[in-house]
């Protein structure tokens, strides 16, 4: 990491020379070569499914990959390449396309379970994003609207909500202590979009006499984004920034709700040494619940169930090839809260799970395609009876939250009735309390 | 007389061989107009992606062929084609129809440029009907989401190929194939009970019998469209017979000290009344390829896998039978662990590619008792070509094997890659030898076609023109190899050229392979 950031200051900004990709090899260019076009990645990839074009799948954009750092060949040596793509009808390829076609992807991962050759895709396509902008290759818009929202002292987050925001929800009714043995780190999506989350996660906390605190107005994104728009460079500096005020409160251990904080928080470890454990909240909830330390006194309603719980990649897949997935933990407390006494499964499920369409920095690049990939999930979930659709990320919840209005208008048009929650795990927690 | 119709047809004006655009944006507004803007594209990036399949053919070739399309139609059901096909005959343009392109023998690539139909855009499983027990598809349907769709209703799909992965079904009709659970339930052409298929002129045709077996009076026109490579017509519904699930698939696996006692074992099993789901076989040097990847991977002779479905209790009797086979020449059968990795294992035999990196497969139908000869002569065309490979393969039906011998190449090097092609050559000349054939021929294989077919090669063009007089259906296969200038290229020719191509990897120095380094941490 400290190499790039040397790179990084070699290439001036101003100049804007035309990046060399194939002089600056990227990582992993035995996986580019290695892959053998077998195309099984395509039977599982959402965004292929929802787009159904060659160039958004992982076979088609290593492909390019390829195309783009490959040395000339004998025949552009001889003719000159221009003269060479001109005879073989291939024409120029434009870079700003082949890069807009490698953000198309939700970095779900699901094209490692079945890929002939082994390549390690959830780190392949970060490492791929890294390398890009490395290179001097910018990334969509929006997201370098993120990374300098984050980088902004007035936000510290990539939605430019003001800093100040962060506790409001909380701050008076929940008299939280300056120091504590746990520090539970929000993430700005729950923060400021999925409040109720977070209010329900302190109520469960509360109730089971947890000795806890949380960041306040001194957290700051936890740098998921950036990492998965490829812009590393200040990524140390906020893994510094956050280890430092989790140590300040003198915690032993951090929960957070939100699995792209939790995976960029493993990430910290390569930065910064930290002094504490993680856990996502289904872990320690999972647990409290097999101490006892929960006490339950309502019934889940039974209006809403059935409930079908999605595995979020990042939470599950992702981590499972990172280490350690936490498939069990969510499923356990669904299981074992008063008045559900079974979930639905999605036909892909733990390792299989199909991504909601929201992960990997997809939103900010294309929307619509986000809502397309969703939608299909939602359609899976109406036909195996759901009434709630369940995950353990905010950005799952959102997204589907999202995706549920659009089918019910697109129902009410119809004249049907559609009758879908969405929930987090904490929220059917907090309801049971 | 093919390559005269084609220069007149084919709009490849004489004059402007060398000047591009053979459509133009003219034809992009037309097929615009047919499925809708965002079911079309020119662009560059869309071109080069729909240029190859699994081949690594070098951009040389592009010179030779017109491998490049330019423009890319995913058609939304028969009359979408049905129109396109209108178009591509009014202006002449080639139509290449293109499945899962997981197919290493370029079917999907275009010789002459033009359209490329992506049938993959339709995947619909269009009706499964458990009274009579079958199911419609639409070409672009997978078969591993057909299988398992199938098995969640307790039905099952008799036979689906080793790549089930990324093949499509309307892929699999067109390349004849044959596949896993073909020993007991035969090929894809004994699964098919009708299909349709849009001719050159848009006529949409309905051949074969949805209900029931077509095998009374009457041409057989569902057997011309398997293994047509797509020149005769664009399949746009398949209808298969499919089968009540077993009760049980049963992977067994035996260890030998040789692939050729291996060998001696299959051909003491097909010539019982004992029927296995599908049988396969590998070679020890796979695995020595393998173990450089993972390095657990355990130092065997060769491994037979022998799979059963059916009732459990008629497995059981069976394997007991399979069991005292095997002893007879030195097969030891392994834990049920084993068994099943290598079950799962069966998508994916060409991990190998990633040791050149690059992969040459030879595909070859042997008669089953020539199965040793035919082992030792495909390790002695390795030991030849100084590469580093693996005889694998399985068998198709008791008389037929399917070899699918392949080696490790490096396409980063152009001569030595080129030179590896001759592993597919050689091999099919060891096939002839033994009484068998090649496999598919593909862009470059044609020549073949002749030396199995005989003076049937003129019916077979007469059946071509039949179908698509103006030449137009993924031109420049199957019948014969032809140059973007509209050259034929006669199998002697390529044959010759392999030949020599064969010689010169005999004289270089042997291929280094090996795991790069890991460009990670």
């Amino acid at each position: 990491m400290e190499k790039s950031k040397n790179k990084d200051k070699k290439v001036p900004e101003k100049t804007e020379q035309k990046p060399n990709l194939v002089r600056n090899k990227p990582p992993h260019l035995d996986d580019i070569y290695a892959c053998l076009q077998c195309g099984y990645c395509n039977s599982v990839c959402p965004v292929y499914q929802a787009t159904g074009w060659e160039s958004l799948t992982p076979r088609g954009k290593v492909y390019l990959l390829k195309q783009l750092v490959s040395k000339d060949s004998f025949l552009d040596k001889v003719v000159g390449k221009k003269i060479s793509d001109y005879l073989t009808g291939r024409g120029k390829i434009s870079l700003e396309e082949a890069i807009n076609k490698i953000y198309n992807c939700t970095l779900c991962s699901r094209c490692e379970t079945v890929c002939h050759v082994d390549i390690n895709f959830h780190e392949y396509w970060e490492e791929i994003r890294k390398w890009m902008v490395e290179s001097g290759i910018k990334p969509p818009e929006n997201t370098i609207d993120m990374y300098n929202n984050i980088a902004n002292k007035d936000f510290k987050n990539p939605f430019r909500e003001p800093y100040t925001k962060r506790d409001e929800w909380y701050r008076d009714e929940f008299k939280l202590p300056e120091k504590a043995i746990i520090v539970y780190f929000i993430g700005c999506m729950t923060s400021y979009h999925e409040y109720q989350t977070l209010l329900n996660t302190l109520k469960v906390f509360k109730s089971a006499n947890l000795n806890f605190t949380t960041l306040g107005t001194d957290e700051m994104c936890c740098g998921a984004i950036n990492t998965m728009s490829g812009q590393w460079d200040n990524f140390k500096k906020i893994a510094e920034h956050n280890v430092r005020e989790i140590e300040k409160r003198g915690a032993k251990y951090v929960i957070t709700g939100c699995p792209a904080c939790y995976r960029a928080f493993l990430k910290y470890r390569r930065f910064v040494k930290c002094n504490f454990k993680l856990f996502h909240t289904t872990q320690v909830v999972a647990q409290l619940i097999k101490e006892g330390k929960l006490k339950f006194s309502k019934n889940f309603k039974e209006k809403n169930l059935p409930i079908i719980y999605h595995d979020p990649c990042e939470l599950g897949r992702i981590l499972e090839y990172e280490g350690k997935n936490i498939f069990d933990a969510p499923r356990y407390i669904l299981r074992n809260l008063p008045g559900i006494d079974d979930i639905l499964e999605f036909r892909n499920n733990r390792m299989d799970s199909v991504c909601c369409g929201g992960g990997g920095g997809l939103k900010a690049v294309n929307y619509n395609l986000t809502t397309d990939i969703t939608l299909k999930k939602i359609d899976e979930a109406i036909e195996l009876g759901a009434n709630t659709i369940v995950s353990a990320c905010p950005n799952c919840k959102a997204q589907f939250s999202d995706a549920v209005k659009i089918k019910k208008d697109k129902m009410l048009a119809n004249g049907e009735n559609l009758k879908m929650k969405v929930m987090d795990v904490l929220d059917i927690v907090a309801k049971c309390l | 007389m093919i390559a005269l119709d084609q220069q007149s047809n084919v709009s490849i004006n004489k004059s402007n061989y060398l000047k591009e655009k053979l459509v133009n944006s003219e034809i992009y507004r037309n097929l615009a107009d047919i499925v809708g803007v965002d079911r079309v594209s020119e662009s560059n990036i869309d071109r080069l992606l729909y240029s190859h399949d699994l081949a690594p053919l070098p951009k040389e070739l592009s010179i030779v062929f017109k491998t490049v399309p330019d423009i890319v139609v995913k058609p939304r059901n028969a009359d979408d084609v049905s129109k396109i096909m209108k178009f591509a005959i009014k202006h002449n343009v080639p139509v290449t129809p293109r499945g899962g392109a997981s197919w290493s023998f370029g079917g999907v690539v275009p010789a002459f440029g033009g359209i490329v139909l992506d049938m993959a855009s339709m995947q619909e499983i269009l009706e499964i009907n458990k009274e009579n027990l079958f199911v419609t598809v639409e070409p672009g349907v997978n078969w591993k989401k057909l299988y398992d769709t199938l098995l969640n209703k307790n039905l099952m799909v008799g036979a689906y190929p080793s790549s089930a992965y990324g093949a499509t079904v309307g892929g699999w009709v067109n390349t004849g194939g044959v596949g896993v659970g073909s020993y007991k339930y035969g090929g894809i052409d004994r699964l098919i009970r009708s299909l349709e298929v849009v001719l050159s002129d848009g006529t949409i045709l309905n051949l074969g019998c949805k209900n029931v077996l077509n095998n009374s009076s009457g041409y057989n026109l569902t057997d011309l469209i398997v293994g047509s490579e797509g020149t005769l017509g664009i399949v746009t519904k398949i209808t298969l017979k499919i089968f009540p699930a077993p009760e049980e698939i049963r992977p067994t696996t035996f260890v030998f000290s040789s692939l050729e006692e291996a060998g001696k074992a299959i051909l003491d099993i097909t010539r019982t009344e004992i029927t296995p789901y599908h049988i396969s076989f590998l070679d020890g040097s796979h695995y020595d390829l393998i173990r450089k990847l993972e390095t657990n991977t355990p130092k065997v002779g060769a491994i037979l896998n022998v799979i059963f479905s059916g009732n459990s209790s008629i497995i059981d009797i069976n394997e007991a039978a399979v069991d005292s086979i095997m002893a007879k020449y030195g097969g030891r059968k392994t834990n049920k662990e084993y068994a099943d990795h290598e079950w799962n294992e069966r998508f994916f035999e060409s991990k190998a590619r990633r040791l050149g990196p690059g992969l040459v497969v030879g595909e070859s139908f042997c008669p089953v008792s020539q199965i040793v000869e035919m082992i030792r002569r495909s390790k002695t065309v390795l030991n030849k070509l100084k590469m580093n490979g693996a005889v694998v393969g399985f068998i198709a039906d008791p008389n037929t094997v399917l070899f699918m011998t392949y080696a490790v190449t490096n396409e980063q090097k152009l001569v030595k890659n080129l030179a590896s092609l001759a592993l597919v050559k050689k091999l099919t000349d060891e096939a002839f030898k033994v009484g068998g054939r090649p496999g598919g021929f593909g862009l470059l294989f044609s020549g073949n076609l002749k030396k199995i077919h005989g003076k049937g090669v003129v019916l077979m063009d007469d059946i071509k023109s039949a179908f698509d007089p103006h030449y137009i259906v993924n031109p420049g296969k199957l019948i014969e190899s032809s140059t973007r200038f509209g050259v034929p290229i006669p199998g002697f020719a390529i044959g010759a050229g392999l030949n020599v191509m064969a010689i010169l990897k005999r004289i270089m120095p042997s291929d280094k392979i090996g795991k790069k380094k890991h460009g990670k941490k």
